[in-house]
């Protein structure tokens, strides 16, 4: 399909974007690490840059799947080098090559293939030690995209890799 | 003021008390809400796996929306920086438009460049389109209590595109706080990430992160935290049994709540109606269910 490719190649841009501009901005001042809540898991965001900048993408994959995205060091980074962005393009970049994600990632993406939202609604305890559900709540049935099979073979289209355990019903 | 609304996957499936608290409060302030007709993920946390993905969900909800004509009221943090960044990189990109056009035939949208939608968070409503008077005049009883303000991080950054109040500096949900005579204050770990990004991965560091900023707000004389983001409620609140068990220390526990909810205390509305026999912190320390 010819949008598709279209789409990859604008994703490679954007990847070759960020890896030529964000390694050669950044001074290492560290200021994104030293605000970084990931850091005691190994996302040291200044560290990954200079590791990805030097080719070890191996050792940088260690912190790469701790940092929360909190965005914190793209905000605050006085060369606008984008650490945040940079460690999501990497998650990206290995995943298309075949890593697998944390298991998370896949089981919310199969979740979505097959209902639309990563769960179905809860029943949940409240003080009383009562369950509760949206129904009991008297809060109204949300509904489901019109056309379920048009939604996950786009999911398929875009995803394959990682939804090869969802059928196509 | 109308809007359409969209719920997302965690308040609509979890987190009630966000959408129970919303649905009593928003009505008494003159919003009305309309429904998108269905539910489906905002894409946000597949982001990180396939911007592809992503992209493709975001614009679907945005495709919808414009079918309906109102702005977009989205009241979970993750699911506004989803839409809103989804739609600048649309605006910006003529040649993604015709690639998610695509894909959103199959399915009977269409996203159309040239009306990009308003999308607005509870944050937003409250303060740029009520307004701080409206609310201080629907107060009733108004909140006494000392309380700490939790932005989360998606609705103040990144830089790059509008965001809902000043990444460094953010003040409005202090002012809607304000209007309806709650006191706060600032604190060095006010604008510190819940951590909710990374609980695929490090649950452990997650729990010891929400538990240190549960702990220094007390410490820091506060009587209760505030959030706007079901995913850092569900942090803070939910999880705090959890949290306890791993820093093993009572002084955690702590009474955590909706925005929304407390604007309604304010307005008169009765707790259980605010979903806070929901809540799973200490709230009846502070109100009587």
């Amino acid at each position: 399909m010819i949008a598709l490719n279209e789409a990859d190649r604008l994703l490679e841009e954007l990847r070759q974007t960020v890896a030529n501009l964000t390694p050669l901005v950044c001074y290492s001042c560290a200021r994104c690490s030293s605000g970084c809540v990931m850091t005691d898991a190994g996302c040291v965001p200044h560290s990954i840059i200079q590791l990805f900048r030097l080719g070890l993408l191996d050792k940088v994959e260690r912190g790469l799947w701790s940092c929360c995205q909190c965005l914190k060091c793209d905000v605050r980074c006085p060369q606008d080098a984008r650490p945040a962005i940079l460690i999501l393009a990497l998650r990206n970049l290995l995943v298309a090559r075949g890593l697998t994600p944390p298991k998370g990632y896949k089981v919310m993406l199969e979740n979505v293939a097959r209902q639309a939202t990563i769960q179905p609604p809860q029943e949940v305890m409240n003080k009383d030690f009562d369950f509760v559900s949206r129904t009991t709540l008297g809060l109204p049935e949300l509904g489901k995209p019109a056309n379920m099979d048009a939604f996950r073979q786009n999911l398929k289209k875009l995803a394959a890799n990682l939804l090869e355990e969802v059928d196509e019903k | 003021m109308k809007y359409t609304v969209f719920w997302g996957c965690m308040i609509a499936t979890v987190e009630y008390g966000y959408e129970v608290s919303v649905r009593e409060v928003f009505p008494r302030l003159g919003v009305e809400l309309a429904e998108l007709g269905w539910n489906a993920c905002c894409g946000y946390p597949l982001m990180q796996v396939n911007t592809r993905v992503w992209l493709y969900l975001a614009s679907r909800i945005l495709a919808e929306t414009q079918g309906s004509g109102h702005p977009l009221f989205v009241p979970c943090n993750g699911c506004h920086i989803s839409l809103c960044e989804a739609q600048h990189t649309l605006m910006k990109h003529d040649r993604l438009v015709g690639w998610v056009n695509e894909l959103l035939r199959d399915e009977g949208l269409r996203f159309n460049q040239s009306s990009p939608v308003r999308i607005l968070h509870t944050i937003e409503v409250l303060h740029d389109e009520v307004g701080l008077e409206k609310i201080r005049s629907s107060v009733v009883k108004p909140f006494s209590f000392k309380v700490a303000c939790h932005y989360g991080c998606h609705i103040i950054r990144p830089a790059d595109f509008p965001r809902v109040d000043d990444a460094e500096n953010p003040t409005k949900m202090e002012a809607i706080l304000g209007a309806i005579g709650a006191k706060t204050g600032d604190y060095p770990e006010r604008l510190e990430c819940c951590g909710a990004g990374a609980n695929v991965v490090e649950p452990e560091l997650v729990a010891r992160l929400c538990g240190w900023k549960l702990k220094s707000v007390r410490a820091r004389g506060f009587d209760a935290l505030v959030t706007s983001c079901p995913a850092c409620q569900m942090n803070y609140d939910a999880k705090q049994d959890a949290i306890m068990q791993v820093v093993k220390d009572p002084d955690i526990s702590f009474p955590v709540f909706y925005l929304t909810q407390l604007v309604g205390l304010a307005m008169g509305i009765e707790p259980r109606k605010l979903g806070l026999n929901l809540n799973k912190s200490p709230v009846e320390n502070l109100i009587d269910l």
